[in-house]
C-alpha cells in the first residue's frame, strides 16, 4: 500500500513536470514530442496525437464483435449497429471490444472518449477486389459481409462457408489500416509538396503536417507507444488482456490501460504473434522505424524538410510497409497450413462417418482469417499482379465444403452461388501451394503451421552431401 | 558454383570427419581395429606385422591406390559442379508429396495412436531396406547392360583395394548413385511425411542412420580391403561380408556378377546372384578387358565414354555421316525461303485489308469442341474468329472489363452459367427471326437475351450385365431402398445435379424432391465425388449399378482413343428416364450476345450458324449433342442409344429453381 502511494506521488510529480515544462522523450517510446510548429500558441505540450485511429480500431474490434451476434436469421437492427460502426459517425457508440478484463482496466468505454465523429468505410481501400465476385470496391464489400453476417448463426454461414467476423476483421485489418499507411500517410504524404513541415497541419494544430501523418501512420499499426520496452510475448499478452498484462501495458502507472497510447490492436498484434516464435522481429523493426522516423521529424524543429530528410524518412516508411507486408503474409501463411490441418481433420471424421460440426466450424474459421488476409495483402501500394490472381484462384471465393461443392459467384440478389469444387486433395494441395507461392514471392521467415516444413527438416537432416561414391 | 579452395578442401577432406560417409575417420579406426584382430587372432601375426600387413605400402601406394586418391581428388571436384545441378531430394519428395494428395483425394493418416519412436524406428528402417534394394538393383544394372557397364568397371579396374576405393569411379557412374539416392531418400520421405506427419524421424547416432552407423562401425570399410573375414555360410544369406565383396572384385570368371548387395545378402540371395565366401581364397582384384592401362586418366575417364558412345551406336546400327550440301543449293533455298516469306507476307498484308468482319468469342466451351464450328462459320462467311477460352472466370472478366470489353459472343455449356451472364446484365437482347423460328420457346431466354444451342440428357447408366437395374424407368425409381448401395453420381452441387434437382422441383414440388434426394443419397455406393465419366468407370468396376451422367460422356467413351475407356462403355447401357411421363431432364450448351459487343450483327449472325442445320449436325458428330433445332433430326449414333421424350419445361426456370435446389442438395448431405 505505502509504496503504491509512493508509486503514484512519483507518477502524479512526473506528469506535473511534463506538463511544465517541455516535453522529454523517452528514446524507446513513441512519444512524447516537443511542439515544433512555429508560432504555436496552444497549451499543448506534445506534438504526438493519432487518436482518430485509436478510435478506428475499435471500431474494428467492435465491428467482429458485432458480426458474431446473428441467431441464423436476418437483422436490420444488428445489421444498422454494425453499418453504424462501420460507416457511421454516430456520437455515443459504445466501445465492444476491448472492453476490461478482470484485473485488465480499460480507461475508456466510449469511442467519442478517444476521437469523436470517425467511421471505417470512409478509410477503407477504394479498388475493386478481385479476390472474390464482382468485382466490389473494399467498403462494398465489407458492407455485403456485414449484411451477410447480421443474418448468419453466430457469424458462420456453414452451407457456404463463411466466417464473417474474421473475414471483416482480417480484411479491414489490410483494407483500412495497412492501406492507408502504405498507400497514403507514408507514400504520398512524404513528398515535399503533401502536407508541409514547416505549416501546422491544420489551423492551431500542435504538430505540423508531416509530424501528423507520420503519427497517423504509427495509430493505425496498433502498438503501444512503449513497444520497444515490451517483448512480442507481452504485447500478444496485452491484446488478450491477460490480467498479468496489465502491468506491462499501463506504461504510465495510473492503473488503467489507455488505448490511447498503451493498448495493442490487430497489426501490431499479428506482427507480435509472427514474432513469438523466434525466427523474426516485425513488431520491433516496424516501430523502431516508425520511431526513428518521428525522431527525424522532431529534430526538424518544425521546418521544411529538406530532400536527404525526406529520403530518410522514406527509408524507414520502407522498413514500415516491407515489415508490414510481410506480417499479412504470415498470418496468410499460418492460417493456410490451419485450413490444410482443418482439411485433414475433416477428411478423418468424414471417413469414419463422425460429426463434423465442430471440425466444420473451425475450418470456415479459419479459412475466414485465410481469405481475410489474403485479401488485406492485395490492398497494398502496388498491384500484385499474378501472385494476387493465383493466390485467389487457389484460395478460391468460399472454401471447399464437405460436400465438394464451393461457392463461385454472387448472383445480383446476394446470393451466393455453388458448383462442385475441386476435389479434396487438390484443395488440400492449394493450401500447400499458397504457402509455397508466399515463401517463393514474399520470403516469409516465420512460417507457423508450414505444411511441408516437418518435411524440410526431415530431408535436411537425411544430409547426403553429393559425392562420387560406389560400392 | 563455389570453387574457392577451402570449399574444395570440404568436399575432399569433410567425408573424413562426416559419420554419414563411410571414410569417416571413426569407421576407419573400427575398420582398422577390426582388421588387427583378424590378422592377430586367425593368422596368427604379432602387433606389429599385423599392422605391417594392414597398412603395406604395396597396397596402400599401389599404381592402383594412387589412381585412387588422384581420381578421388578430380572428381570431388567435379561434383562440386554438378552436385548443386542434380534435382534434389526436396524437390523430388515435394512433388510425390503433392501427388499422393491427388491419388489419395486428401490426406488419410494411418496408425495416429502409434507411439512417435516406433514411427521413428519404421522410417529408419524403411530408408535403411529402400536405400539398400536400390543399390543393388542399381549395381545390377550396372554390371548388365553393356553401356552402363563401361563407366562401372572404372570401379573393378582396381586392383588394390583399400577404403577409397569406394570413390574410384567414373562420374557418369557417380551420377547415377547420387541420383539413386535422391530419389530413394525423396520416395521414402514423401510417402512416410504424407501417411504419417510430422511423427517421422529418423533415428540416427552422430547425424546418421543408425542402421547404417552400425553397419560402418562393424567394418564396412574392410570390404574394399585385402583382409578376408565371412560371415559364415547362415549370416551370409543375410549380410554381405567383406569377403563376399572381395568376391565381387575377382577377377575369377566363376565371381563374376556376383555379390551385388552393400549391406544386405537377401537381395542377392533373391536374385540368384548370391555367392558366399566358404573358405579363404586367395582373390586376384580387377578386370581382364583386353587393355593393359587401367589406371591413366585416359583410361578411366575418357575410355569409357568412347565405349559407351560404341555401344550405343551399335544399338541403333547409328553411322555417322557428313552431311553434304551443295553451296549453290544453300543460295537457291535461301532465295526461295526470302521470296517465299515475302509472298506470305504479302497475302496476310492484302487479307488484312480485306478482312473487316471480327468476332471475338468467350468461351467456357472447350476448344476442341468449338473450333470445327469456327472454321465451319470461317469457310462460309470469312469472318476472322477470335477465341478466349476458359471454364472459369470468364464472367468475373466481362464485368472487370465494362464497356472496353472485345467480347462479342458468349459460349457456355449449362443453363446455370448461361444465366449468370443473363443476372449480371453482361448480355445484349437479340431480335432475331432465325433464332427464333430455330429455337423453340422454351429454350431460350424470355427477354432473348441467351439461347439454348444444343441439349444434353441427363440419362441412367446402367451395368450391362446386372438385370434387376435394367427395371429403372424414371429419376423417381432411384430413391427406391431396394438400390442401397448401388448408385454412384457426382456431388449434388455440380450444375448438372443441380439442375436435374430444379426440373425435379419442377415436376414433383419442393416436398417430394427433398424426399427423393434424401433416398437418393441413402442409396449411394459411396461419397459423391469426380465426374459423369469416373461414374461409368465405377460401374465398370463393380462398385455400383447405377450412375447418373450426361449422354455425350457415354459417347465419348465410347468413341476413346484409349481402349479401356472404351471397356468402360461397353460395360453400361443407357436409360432415358421418365419417358412414359414427363420425358428426360435436358440441359443445354447455349449463347448469347455481350452487351458491350462491337459487332453485334456479326455476333447475331454466328448465333444463327450455330442453329443452323450444318452446325446442329455438327453438335452430334463432335460431342454426341442433340440438336435444339427441331427441324433437324439427331445423328444416327444418337439415336442408336435410344429414343426418348424431352422435359419441355421452360429451361430458364430450371436457373430460377437452382437456389432452392442447392438448399435440399445442401439439407440431404448431396
Amino acid at each position: 500500500m505505502f509504496s503504491s502511494k509512493i508509486l503514484h506521488a512519483t507518477a502524479a510529480a512526473l506528469s506535473v513536470a511534463m506538463l511544465s515544462g517541455p516535453a522529454l522523450a523517452d528514446e524507446m517510446v513513441y512519444g512524447p514530442f516537443p511542439i515544433t510548429v512555429k508560432g504555436y500558441d496552444g497549451s499543448k505540450t506534445n506534438s504526438v496525437s493519432y487518436t482518430g485511429q485509436v478510435a478506428r480500431h475499435t471500431l474494428h474490434d467492435s465491428l467482429k464483435v458485432l458480426a458474431g451476434k446473428g441467431n441464423g436469421k436476418p437483422n436490420a437492427d444488428l445489421k444498422a449497429q454494425m453499418m453504424s460502426y462501420f460507416e457511421g459517425k454516430d456520437a455515443g457508440r459504445d466501445i465492444l471490444a476491448p472492453t476490461s478484463k478482470g484485473s485488465f482496466k480499460i480507461k475508456q468505454t466510449k469511442v467519442d472518449d478517444i476521437s469523436k465523429k470517425k467511421n471505417l468505410a470512409g478509410k477503407t481501400f477504394g479498388g475493386a477486389i478481385t479476390g472474390m465476385p464482382n468485382a466490389m470496391t473494399g467498403a462494398e464489400l465489407v458492407s455485403f459481409w456485414i449484411d451477410k453476417a447480421s443474418a448468419a448463426d453466430g457469424g458462420q454461414d456453414t452451407a457456404n462457408g463463411y466466417d464473417y467476423p474474421q473475414l471483416i476483421s482480417k480484411f479491414v485489418m489490410g483494407a483500412v489500416f495497412y492501406n492507408q499507411v502504405v498507400d497514403g500517410y507514408l507514400d504520398e504524404n512524404l513528398e515535399a509538396d503533401k502536407k508541409p513541415n514547416d505549416k501546422p497541419y491544420g489551423e492551431g494544430a500542435a504538430y505540423t503536417g508531416k509530424e501528423h501523418s507520420w503519427d497517423e501512420g504509427f495509430g493505425y499499426f496498433g502498438a503501444p507507444a512503449h513497444t520497444l520496452k515490451l517483448s512480442p510475448a507481452d504485447v500478444y499478452d496485452i491484446a488478450k488482456r491477460k490480467d498479468d498484462a496489465l502491468a506491462k501495458a499501463d506504461f504510465n502507472k495510473d492503473g488503467v490501460v489507455d488505448l490511447k497510447s498503451e493498448m495493442v490492436f490487430g497489426p501490431a498484434y499479428y506482427a507480435a504473434g509472427a514474432d513469438k516464435g523466434g525466427k523474426t522481429n516485425y513488431l520491433h523493426t516496424i516501430t523502431k522505424a516508425f520511431l526513428d522516423g518521428r525522431k527525424l521529424l522532431a529534430n526538424a524543429k518544425g521546418e521544411k524538410l529538406s530532400d536527404a530528410q525526406r529520403a530518410e524518412l522514406k527509408g524507414y516508411a520502407k522498413v514500415v510497409a516491407d515489415n508490414w507486408q510481410l506480417v499479412l503474409a504470415e498470418a496468410t501463411f499460418k492460417y493456410a497450413g490451419s485450413v490444410y490441418k482443418d482439411l485433414a481433420k475433416l477428411q478423418t471424421i468424414m471417413e469414419a462417418n463422425g460429426d463434423t460440426d465442430k471440425a466444420l466450424k473451425t475450418y470456415i474459421k479459419h479459412w475466414g482469417e485465410l481469405k481475410g488476409f489474403a485479401l488485406a495483402l492485395q490492398t497494398g501500394k502496388d498491384n500484385l499482379g499474378e501472385t494476387a490472381t493465383r493466390l485467389n484462384r487457389m484460395i478460391g471465393f468460399g472454401p471447399l465444403l464437405p460436400n465438394r461443392s464451393q461457392v463461385v459467384d454472387v448472383d445480383k440478389d446476394g446470393n451466393y452461388l455453388r458448383d462442385q469444387g475441386v476435389s479434396w486433395g487438390e484443395y488440400m494441395l492449394h493450401m500447400a501451394k499458397v504457402q509455397k507461392l508466399l515463401i517463393d514471392e514474399f520470403g516469409v521467415k516465420a512460417r507457423a503451421s508450414d505444411v511441408t516444413g516437418d518435411m524440410k527438416d526431415l530431408a535436411g537432416k537425411l544430409g547426403g552431401k553429393a559425392s562420387a561414391e560406389n560400392d | 558454383m563455389d570453387v574457392s579452395i577451402g570449399a574444395y578442401l570440404d568436399q575432399l577432406i569433410g567425408p573424413l570427419f562426416d559419420p554419414e560417409k563411410r571414410v569417416f575417420a571413426g569407421y576407419l579406426a573400427s575398420a582398422f581395429l577390426i582388421a588387427l584382430l583378424v590378422q592377430i587372432f586367425f593368422s596368427g601375426q604379432r602387433l606389429l606385422p599385423a599392422t605391417k600387413t594392414i597398412l603395406s605400402g604395396k597396397i596402400w601406394w599401389s599404381r592402383s591406390a594412387r589412381t585412387d586418391y588422384l581420381i578421388t581428388a578430380l572428381n570431388q571436384l567435379f561434383m562440386m559442379g554438378v552436385a548443386p545441378r542434380l534435382l534434389g531430394k526436396l524437390t523430388i519428395a515435394t512433388l510425390l508429396f503433392d501427388w499422393l494428395h491427388i491419388a489419395f483425394d486428401g490426406r488419410p493418416m494411418i496408425w495416429t495412436g502409434a507411439p512417435a519412436w516406433t514411427v521413428a524406428a519404421g522410417f529408419t528402417v524403411a530408408l535403411f531396406l529402400a536405400d539398400d534394394l536400390t543399390k543393388y538393383l542399381l549395381h545390377r544394372l550396372l554390371h548388365r547392360w553393356p553401356v552402363l557397364w563401361c563407366f562401372h568397371k572404372v570401379h573393378h579396374s582396381a586392383e588394390t583395394l583399400t577404403p577409397f576405393t569406394v570413390f574410384r569411379t567414373h562420374p557418369v557412374d557417380g551420377v547415377l548413385f547420387a541420383l539413386r539416392s535422391v530419389f530413394t531418400q525423396a520416395a521414402v520421405l514423401a510417402v512416410f511425411f504424407f501417411f504419417l506427419g510430422d511423427r517421422v524421424d529418423l533415428v540416427s547416432v552422430f547425424g546418421a542412420n543408425v542402421i547404417l552407423f552400425a553397419f560402418n562401425v562393424a567394418g564396412s570399410n574392410l570390404r574394399h580391403s585385402h583382409v578376408w573375414i565371412s560371415y559364415g555360410r547362415t549370416l551370409e544369406h543375410i549380410f554381405i561380408s567383406p569377403a563376399q565383396h572381395q568376391i565381387h572384385h575377382s577377377l575369377a570368371a566363376e565371381h563374376h556378377d556376383r555379390n551385388f548387395g552393400v549391406v544386405l545378402a537377401v537381395w542377392d540371395w533373391i536374385g540368384g546372384s548370391l555367392c558366399l565366401a566358404g573358405h579363404r581364397q586367395t582373390i586376384r582384384f580387377g578386370i581382364t578387358d583386353g587393355t593393359a592401362d587401367h589406371h591413366s586418366l585416359l583410361a578411366v575417364y575418357a575410355r569409357p565414354l568412347v565405349e559407351a558412345a560404341g555401344c550405343v551406336g551399335r544399338i541403333f546400327h547409328w553411322r555417322p555421316k557428313t552431311m553434304q550440301f551443295p553451296a549453290k543449293a544453300k543460295t537457291a533455298s535461301l532465295a526461295a525461303i526470302i521470296g517465299g516469306a515475302m509472298v506470305v507476307l504479302a497475302l496476310g498484308v492484302s487479307a488484312a485489308g480485306a478482312q473487316e468482319k471480327v468476332l471475338n468469342i468467350y468461351s467456357h466451351r472447350q476448344p476442341f469442341l468449338i473450333e470445327p464450328f469456327i472454321n465451319a462459320y470461317k469457310k462460309e462467311t470469312g469472318t476472322e474468329v477470335n477465341i478466349v477460352y476458359a471454364s472459369k472466370g470468364l464472367a468475373q472478366r466481362l464485368m472487370a472489363e465494362g464497356e472496353r470489353s472485345p467480347a462479342d459472343v458468349i459460349l457456355t455449356v449449362d443453363i446455370a452459367r448461361l444465366h449468370v451472364y443473363a443476372d449480371k446484365d453482361l448480355l445484349a437482347p437479340v431480335q432475331s427471326e432465325v433464332l427464333k423460328k430455330n429455337i423453340p420457346p422454351h429454350m431460350r431466354a424470355p427477354n432473348d437475351t441467351w439461347f439454348a444451342l444444343s441439349k444434353r440428357a441427363r440419362v441412367i447408366a446402367v451395368a450391362r450385365e446386372v438385370k434387376d437395374v435394367h427395371a429403372i424407368k424414371t429419376y423417381e425409381d432411384l430413391a427406391d431402398p431396394k438400390w442401397k448401395g448401388r448408385i454412384c453420381v457426382r456431388p449434388g452441387s455440380h450444375v448438372y445435379n443441380r439442375a436435374l434437382v430444379a426440373s425435379m422441383i419442377n415436376a414433383d414440388g419442393m416436398e417430394a424432391t427433398e424426399k427423393w434426394a434424401q433416398g437418393l443419397v441413402d442409396n449411394l455406393a459411396r461419397r459423391p465425388q469426380a465426374n459423369d465419366r469416373a461414374q461409368v468407370k465405377a460401374i465398370f468396376e463393380g462398385v455400383c449399378d447405377i450412375a447418373i451422367i450426361n449422354n455425350y460422356y457415354y459417347g465419348k467413351l465410347l468413341d476413346s482413343d484409349n481402349p479401356i475407356q472404351r471397356e468402360w462403355a461397353a460395360s453400361v447401357q443407357l436409360i432415358f428416364p421418365n419417358k412414359d411421363g414427363r420425358g428426360t431432364h435436358v440441359n443445354i450448351s447455349g449463347g448469347g450476345v455481350a452487351k458491350h459487343s462491337k459487332h453485334k450483327e456479326e455476333a447475331v449472325r454466328f448465333l444463327e450458324f450455330l442453329t443452323s442445320k450444318t452446325a446442329q449436325d455438327l453438335y452430334g458428330a463432335i460431342n454426341f449433342e442433340y440438336p435444339v433445332n427441331p427441324a433437324v433430326e439427331p445423328s444416327e449414333t444418337l439415336k442408336s442409344w435410344g429414343e426418348f421424350k424431352e422435359d419441355d419445361m421452360p429451361i430458364a426456370r430450371i436457373a430460377e429453381l437452382a437456389p432452392e435446389a442447392q438448399r435440399v442438395i445442401d439439407r440431404v448431405g448431396w
